[in-house]
């Protein structure tokens, strides 16, 4: 997997700066920063990077709500500690159909139930701590800037790409005029590039967004039509 | 989720489009508590009454400028810590036109990303709280919490010291169903409601009849902290940027020599479009509650 650096290099490139600090554009305040924003853009529409937590997260006995496990935007499966799955369950199902499910407890959790970005539930409550394993949709970068430029970039090569599009692009804001409205073209092959790669995510878990690949309308905005 | 993003870090991003530097040097004295003049790197970007951000980690605070001597480089604040020299002095101060004809404050930008992101949490709900309130016999109308956007569920039972929260969600209805649910021979709360009340309250029917019960509240949140330049957002820091480009968005739409009608709509599509990637994303994966749930459900029944 790449880094942030090479990737900077090549938007350097685009925006005809050396390969240095950065003149007109900082490379660590600016270049960076435009890359991980991508990232989280690529991560917004495909649904990748996918993360299975290399260490057991904890869930905490006598409560129904946890925190959501750091490094994980939303939960897409979890497993007990005999490498069953637990199973996925919406809360309306379990009101409707399992009135008073809070009142339950367990040694096991058998439905975790998402709730939004920061929660999810696990039913029957536990009476004690257990350790489950995790995959979710990875948070890109997950770190605090000013970056150093040696982040990982955790998505398959493919989409460096379009990460070094989508800054050179972002970086134009700045000039504003005929120099930004021509990046408007490289945005939109950076949009297109992840509907495209959103198939695959797609084909490899179709009950990810039920919406469909890159379900939320990929064209610029009518800004580059007028 | 903790966030790592500070707000300076948002706001400097947001000043460098303008385009125009942050401040970013270092001290290069140690520094003592107290009303103190200090050498620093560099001044660029400093004046008197701008907030900077001093240090990092346990130490770090945020100092107004009461002085700024550029051919001493020096600047002058009250400190609350002491600061060894080479600590971090930075700050998104949005200098230019500085003192006199400002293009922006930093007040007016911190009000910018606090709107923004509660217009992004409003149309997102994207976050949820639990807060348990104890019920009071008899007592039918309670408020919801300070920074609830829209409760989502309620459930009903008590909490035991060991197993925590148990009970049984309520139905949500209006206070017309809930009247006759007002006969005395129905025992125990079974819906809540929050019409014909007034903002920011709920109500319980029939009202709760029983010494000890406890409600469980399940609600969207919304940020209402005060912004400073060290706050987070609420939000996660990879859902940031889209706050960030309707600030942009505010920024560009106004008034005088900075605005800028073809970015600010583009800043503001970027905006729109974090919020429909998010929905997409809350959809998808049944994170949200209420009603999106309700349609979303038969689609996924025995398929996950």
């Amino acid at each position: 997997m790449s880094t942030l650096s090479p990737l900077a290099d090549e938007v350097q490139d685009r925006l005809e700066e050396p390969r240095s600090a950065g003149i007109f554009w900082s490379r660590t305040a600016e270049i960076y920063p435009a890359l991980v924003e991508g990232m989280d853009e690529a991560m917004l529409i495909t649904g990748d990077p996918e993360l299975k937590l290399g260490t057991l997260f904890t869930i905490q006995p006598n409560k129904t709500w946890q925190t959501m496990p750091a490094g994980i935007l939303v939960i897409l499966r979890m497993q007990a500690p005999n490498g069953l799955p637990i199973k996925k369950e919406s809360l309306v199902t379990l009101d409707r159909f399992q009135p008073g499910w809070q009142k339950d407890t367990g040694d096991t959790p058998l439905n975790w139930i998402p709730m939004g970005l920061n929660l999810f539930g696990v039913y029957p409550k536990l009476t004690q701590a257990i350790n489950v394993t995790v995959a979710g949709i990875q948070i890109p970068v997950n770190e605090a800037p000013p970056f150093s430029g040696n982040e990982t970039v955790p998505f398959p090569a493919e989409y460096n790409e379009g990460f070094v599009d989508y800054a050179a692009h972002v970086c134009r804001f700045k000039e504003a005029g005929a120099e930004f409205e021509a990046s408007l073209a490289v945005y939109q092959r950076f949009l297109d590039r992840m509907m495209e790669l959103s198939k695959f995510a797609y084909r490899r878990d179709a009950l990810r967004f039920v919406l469909g690949p890159a379900g939320a309308g990929a064209q610029v905005t009518d800004v580059v039509k007028r | 989720m903790a966030n790592l993003y500070q707000l300076n870090d948002w706001m400097s991003e947001v000043e460098l489009l303008l385009p125009e530097s942050p401040v970013g040097t270092t001290m290069t004295a140690a520094v003592t508590p107290g009303s103190q003049t200090v050498a620093v790197g560099s001044v660029t970007g400093m004046y008197v009454g701008a907030q900077v951000v001093v240090g990092s980690g346990n130490d770090q605070e945020i100092v107004s400028l009461t002085a700024v001597d550029p051919v001493g480089v020096t600047l002058s604040a009250v400190f609350a810590n002491s600061h060894p020299a080479g600590e971090a002095v930075e700050g998104a101060t949005f200098w230019a036109g500085q003192p006199s004809n400002p293009l922006f404050t930093q007040q007016e930008i911190l009000g910018y990303f606090a709107e923004v992101e509660a217009d992004f949490l409003l149309k997102t709900r994207c976050l949820y709280a639990i807060a348990i309130i104890n019920a009071q016999v008899g007592v039918p109308v309670y408020n919801q919490p300070a920074d609830a956007i829209r409760i989502e569920r309620i459930a009903m039972g008590a909490v035991d010291p060991t197993l925590g929260f148990a009970g049984q969600d309520l139905y949500n209805e209006e206070q017309y169903t809930i009247d006759y649910l007002s006969d005395t021979s129905i025992t125990r709360t079974e819906a809540w409601y929050q019409d014909k009340l007034g903002t920011g309250l709920f109500g319980l029917g029939p009202a709760p009849p029983q010494v000890g019960g406890a409600m469980e509240l399940a609600y969207s949140q919304k940020d209402v902290q005060s912004l400073t330049l060290t706050s987070s957002l609420l939000v996660p820091d990879c859902l940031g940027y889209p706050v960030k480009w309707g600030v942009v968005a505010r920024m560009f739409s106004k008034d005088g020599e900075i605005r800028d009608s073809r970015r600010a709509d583009y800043a503001q599509k970027r905006f729109e479009r974090g919020i429909l990637y998010v929905r997409r994303i809350m959809e998808g994966v049944l994170a949200r509650l209420s009603e999106t749930d309700q349609v979303m459900e038969p689609a996924l029944l025995g398929k996950k």
